[in-house]
């Protein structure tokens, strides 16, 4: 084809394989680095016990047809007293305020530094060192509407759109690396970007601290609803049905 | 005092089963000829009953009632009671004894209790590896040593040794074995036999 | 190399089934790992704690003490190496020094399960029965979905002969886990022990219902004709249940008569429970 670009091989040498390079490297480091930032998560006691009792006042209302009626009100009994059952109690409300709690500060600022801080100032040296390169092409034609997405950094409105601009390059590889960092560092590495975004996304919902007061109250209700069904009330005379319908 | 003699059935029986089940707790009967006197009494067989749960009373109802029903067309009765306590220091008839042991005494008197030394097992003095006592009215009198012989005196304790080196604990079934799969016999006719080519070996 | 690939392999399927194999772990071991002990690979703690367990199962102590110490110098300040230390003390009888390090490890995290579950074992082995019940309610007031604590409990209440208790357990355990029908057996065990018209008729129900769930179980069916017989002949219930009740036993009866017919063993003791 006549205007076919040829692409110099030094940008393969100074531009493809250094972006590669320093994608992987980086990587590796945002993992250590972030191992070595790492403060073991302490689960309280309390959280833990809240959940605990979620789970168990969950199952009582799920399975409670299994036990007699007596031993179903005692536990319900337990769980939603007045004064002071499980789900009822008073207990000081928990300002889990994200700025008041110095742990929870820490924590976001690590966060920041090993995952969202790397990824901008690599990136914008990257834009700033190889910007304007095409690096590679994808080997199949591709329509207009992904040259912003493969062409950051160049606008050359005639530019076929399978081109590859090097800052594109970067962000493919920032993706596309997961698998060899599994193999590399194994399983759960903190190098995987994508994952961290992820995390980033849902983690928005997942972090701000639940109060457990909320779920509390949901499982009284709940509960507090529960019409006891003892499911052995007449298993006697099933066991009985079932014999006689194979013996006849 | 009375003497008690133990037939070298009942006590590689009992062991055996002590061994088998080294992590927990086991228990069993004794029977003996019925019509006993007061001053000997001779245990010629054990039934091991349970390894599983000691305390609870259905099936140990169940096993009385077949065990006796066995025992008296042979011309024997229910007698005594062995334990061995799943801690290994805890070698006390107060924590051996349980339901069975007072329903037994309720049936036969005077009724005997045997408590398994665990920490003795593995010694070679065989008498102590056995703890007696006598129940009467809720109470243990213990039995001294001098008391407590086995039948007979040699054999026994060099069966025994043999057996347990022969594994034979395996093949010796409990009431709990049997409720597992009922084809599996608690008389334990066959080990019977095994322990008689034992002892006949010199 | 082959060899000690497959045993590295062996011992991690038994870790992750949670197998005991104490006696066979502890062979492999002395047998052919512990002279490479270096080229075991990112796995080689996970295996020095197995081994170590063990080696206290089996009480070859000296081979725990090996494993302790091989920890303690990759991890000093490991919690999970220091619970090790205190099974070691245990396994010596050391009970005093024992707890003081589950005490101290309880006391860095609050939260370690392990450890409070390990001092109940402590109590436990010293005979301190009720102790540990009191240390094992107190665990599940924080970790109340714990069913083998839960399961625990329960045995330890029967050993107290506490049975109302113990039925409480195993009603957690039936909310836990309402399809095993050992659960079931169990709790019929429980209240037929306990006694009483009331607890009589719970059993049945109970018994019955691990008899639907499988048909196999001959505890259960033994216990069903048991607390049928003793309800038929029971003073306190109506002329009507009586007459349930006798049916119930005479299809119980007719069953057990059949499980041996089909098993192939005459067993004359079952005269026994002709009335």
């Amino acid at each position: 084809m006549a205007g076919d670009l040829i692409v110099d091989s030094e940008i393969r040498v100074w531009v493809f394989l250094p972006i590669v390079i320093i994608t992987f490297l980086v990587g590796i480091v945002r993992h250590y680095v972030s191992m070595l930032l790492a403060s073991q998560k302490k689960i309280e006691t309390q959280q833990l016990k809240d959940s605990q009792m979620i789970l168990r006042s969950r199952i009582l209302r799920e399975n409670a047809r299994y036990i007699p009626k007596n031993a179903f009100l005692i536990r319900r009994q337990a769980f939603n007293k007045e004064e002071d059952g499980y789900l009822t109690q008073k207990r000081p409300a928990v300002t889990q305020n994200m700025m008041t709690d110095p742990s929870m500060m820490t924590d976001m600022v690590k966060g920041n530094l090993t995952n969202v801080l790397p990824m901008i100032i690599i990136g914008g040296w990257i834009n700033w060192m190889f910007s304007g390169f095409i690096t590679t092409k994808v080997p199949f034609p591709l329509t207009l509407r992904f040259k912003s997405m493969l062409q950051r950094g160049i606008e050359l409105s005639h530019l076929d759109a399978s081109w590859v601009s090097s800052a594109s390059w970067y962000f493919l590889n920032v993706f596309g690396l997961r698998s060899i960092y599994t193999l590399v560092l194994g399983e759960n590495n903190a190098a995987d970007q994508s994952r961290q975004m992820q995390d980033q996304m849902s983690g928005a919902a997942m972090a701000m601290p639940q109060d457990p007061k909320i779920a509390f109250k949901a499982e009284w209700e709940a509960l507090e609803i529960v019409d006891h069904q003892w499911a052995l009330a007449d298993v006697d005379n099933k066991l009985f049905g079932e014999e006689k319908v194979k013996t006849d | 005092m009375t003497e008690v003699k133990i037939n070298a059935r009942a006590f590689c029986k009992m062991i055996l089963h002590a061994a088998k089940y080294p992590h927990c707790a086991i228990n069993g009967v004794l029977l003996a000829k019925s019509g006993a006197s007061n001053k000997e009494i001779e245990f010629l067989d054990a039934v091991p009953l349970f390894h599983i749960c000691l305390n609870l009373t259905p099936m140990a109802e169940i096993a009385l009632m077949q065990i006796d029903e066995l025992a008296s067309s042979r011309g024997l009765v229910i007698a005594g009671y062995y334990a061995a306590n799943e801690n290994l220091r805890d070698n006390s008839f107060e924590k051996a004894s349980n339901k069975i042991a007072d329903k037994i005494a309720s049936n036969f008197t005077p009724s005997y209790i045997v408590v398994i030394n665990n920490s003795k097992l593995s010694s070679e003095n065989s008498k102590s590896v056995l703890k007696v006592a006598q129940i009467t009215e809720g109470n243990f009198k213990q039995i001294e040593e001098p008391y407590i012989h086995t039948n007979p005196t040699e054999g026994t304790v060099r069966a025994t040794r043999d057996l347990l080196q022969n594994k034979a604990y395996n093949d010796l079934v409990d009431f709990d074995n049997h409720l597992d799969n009922i084809q599996l016999d608690w008389m334990n006719i066959q080990l019977n036999k095994d322990i008689e080519g034992y002892l006949q070996e010199k | 190399m082959g060899v000690l690939k497959a045993d590295i392999d062996q011992l991690r399927k038994w870790r992750e089934n949670n197998e005991r194999k104490s006696r066979e772990t502890l062979d492999i071991w002395l047998d052919r790992l512990w002279l490479n002990i270096d080229s075991l690979g990112n796995e080689k703690y996970l295996i020095l704690e197995q081994v170590c367990i063990a080696a206290l199962d089996c009480h070859v102590l000296s081979v725990a003490k090996t494993c302790i110490e091989n920890l303690y110098k990759e991890f000093p300040n490991s919690l999970r190496v220091k619970k090790l230390e205190a099974m070691h003390f245990e396994a010596n009888e050391d009970f005093d020094n024992a707890l003081d390090i589950l005490n101290a490890i309880i006391k860095v995290d609050e939260s370690n399960s392990a450890a409070r579950k390990r001092k109940v074992a402590v109590f436990k082995a010293q005979g301190r029965i009720v102790d540990a019940i009191k240390e094992l309610t107190e665990y599940l007031k924080i970790f109340m979905a714990d069913v083998d604590a839960w399961q625990e409990l329960s045995e330890l209440y029967i050993s107290e002969n506490d049975f109302g208790k113990a039925a409480f357990c195993v009603e957690e355990l039936i909310l836990h886990n309402p399809h095993n029908h050992l659960l079931h057996q169990r709790y019929a065990d429980i209240k037929y022990t306990q006694g009483g018209v009331e607890n009589l008729e719970l059993a049945k129900s109970y018994y019955s219902q691990a008899l639907k769930m499988n048909p196999k179980n001959m505890r259960a069916l033994y216990g069903l004709y048991l607390t049928a017989s003793s309800l038929s002949t029971s003073s306190k219930s109506t002329t009507q249940k009586k007459k349930e009740a006798t049916k119930i036993v005479e299809w119980s009866l007719k069953q057990i008569k059949n499980k041996y017919a089909d098993a192939d063993v005459m067993v004359s003791a079952l005269a026994a429970l002709e009335i």
